[in-house]
């Protein structure tokens, strides 16, 4: 089980890798990430924490916040 | 923000996308159809290699003679579900005659190739399952996840080893709750799934597989089944689904299986229930169609002679190609949007219809001219297309090459 700033620091390090000229992220900015990038963000998450993420997860997360909450609920 | 606002960025796509005065690349306007490879558009006679009419049979005179007849027969509409007063006896001969063909127990006709990725898997996988998907599925095996209340996870596309791991992770008990979802060909860069390891994959992990033969059935295969024949791996497949547009040149779609509870979905299959039956004409010319697959070889011979040309010179010519392995589908790929739509553009001055697909409906972000070649063309049709493919490539050397 990973904790809520671990969770956050992968998720970051993740959309850095995706889209590195992306600057830091508040919880409440928007991810506003094309489909491509969107799969891409997802998967090198699931690598970093060895989790599968549902589909639903991310579509229901908007903001990189809301993107963290989700996947801390699958008990990462 | 209004209702109708969002609209407008909708608005500013559709105006980029219609470029300037000519033939639009999206939503063509295709006024007069004279076979299946020539149609009239904005007064013009257009050789058309963008239709995924693979094999021609549009304007096949035994399936339109069946159509009429079934007009004839039983009228222009069903005017019903098939759970109410539409389930006719051209519906349930045409399932039993797909189900046959695969020696399997269970066929269901859907009324939309999209309704049958659409009733398929939402109904198949329920709240307690789950739907693994190959991430560049057809939006209609992605809208068919959406309408299930299972749990969709994507893998990487054509990547069985990136599959093998979330099977794993989803632990013994769970892995038999999963139904793994590809497509046989896919229908932007024309590539194949590697169906033996997939299936070797699902078989380790005791989960399911369906096989999306969209683009693959009537093609491929000894006797036109798709992909899962062509790999000689129908015994470890567990549902296949199809499409009635491309191949078989009518409108509807299939799934079969060799589990006899398929035909109970009839009972939870939402896209299923709540829509007509298709239209007896279609169904007549279906049924034609099939038979004609199923009873011989030479159109799809002579479609494989016409795709393994074009594929060896558009290579030749220094084009890049979406597959390695020629397939129906020649995807030339190019990494700038506007090579892509010069491309497009070329082949459509030279009187050529294709499809232009650029980002954010492709994968990848590339830029992509789509030519589907179709039994129907003839050897001459064929060189008209790589002439002008040489010409192009002449034109715009370095980004043909790309």
């Amino acid at each position: 089980m990973k904790d809520r700033a671990s969770v956050e620091r992968v998720v970051r390090e993740a959309l850095q890798a995706v889209r590195p000229e992306g600057g830091p992220l508040e919880a409440d900015a928007e991810l506003g990430l094309d489909s491509t990038q969107a799969m891409e963000l997802i998967m090198e998450i699931e690598e970093r924490l060895d989790i599968s993420i549902p589909v639903e997860t991310f579509a229901d997360a908007r903001t990189f916040g809301e993107l963290c909450s989700g996947i801390e609920r699958l008990g990462a | 923000m209004s209702l109708l606002e969002k609209f407008q960025a909708l608005r500013r796509l559709q105006e980029s996308l219609a470029g300037k005065a000519g033939v639009p690349p999206v939503a063509t306007p295709m006024d007069e159809i004279h076979s299946a490879t020539e149609a009239t558009v904005q007064g013009r006679r257009l050789l058309l290699a963008g239709s995924n009419n693979y094999l021609g049979l549009t304007f096949d005179p035994a399936c339109r003679a069946a159509a009429i007849r079934e007009i004839e027969a039983y009228g222009t509409g069903s005017t019903g579900s098939r759970m109410a007063s539409g389930n006719y006896a051209g519906h349930r001969n045409l399932e039993r005659a797909l189900a046959e063909a695969f020696g399997w127990s269970a066929g269901i006709v859907f009324s939309t190739g999209y309704q049958a990725n659409l009733g398929t898997l939402s109904a198949l996988a329920g709240a307690d399952d789950f739907l693994l998907v190959d991430s560049d599925s057809h939006a209609s095996i992605h809208d068919g996840c959406r309408l299930s209340a299972a749990t969709t996870i994507r893998f990487r596309h054509n990547d069985p080893e990136n599959l093998d791991r979330r099977l794993e992770r989803l632990g013994a008990e769970n892995a038999r709750r999963a139904l793994v979802v590809v497509e046989g060909l896919y229908s932007t860069l024309g590539d194949r799934a590697p169906l033996a390891e997939i299936a070797e994959v699902k078989n380790r992990h005791g989960a399911w597989l369906i096989v999306d033969e969209a683009h693959s059935f009537g093609l491929y295969g000894a006797r036109g089944l798709g992909m899962c024949e062509e790999l000689g791996i129908l015994d470890a497949v567990d549902f296949v689904v199809g499409t009635f547009s491309k191949s078989l040149g009518g409108v509807g779609g299939f799934c079969v299986s060799r589990h006899a509870e398929l035909d109970l979905l009839r009972m939870a299959s939402r896209p299923y229930i709540f829509t007509a039956s298709p239209a007896p004409a279609v169904i007549g010319a279906t049924r034609e169609a099939l038979r004609r697959v199923l009873a011989g070889t030479d159109l799809r011979e002579r479609l494989w002679r016409h795709v393994r040309r074009l594929h060896a010179e558009a290579a030749r010519f220094g084009y890049r190609l979406g597959a390695e392995v020629p397939s129906p589908i020649a995807a030339l790929v190019f990494d700038e949007r506007d090579a892509a739509i010069a491309h497009w553009q070329g082949l459509l001055d030279a009187g050529i219809y294709t499809n232009l697909m650029v980002p954010p409906a492709t994968p990848g972000g590339l830029s992509i001219v789509r030519i589907s070649l179709s039994a129907a063309h003839s050897d001459e049709d064929v060189t008209r297309i790589i002439d002008c493919l040489q010409g192009l490539a002449r034109r715009f050397p370095a980004r043909a090459a790309a």
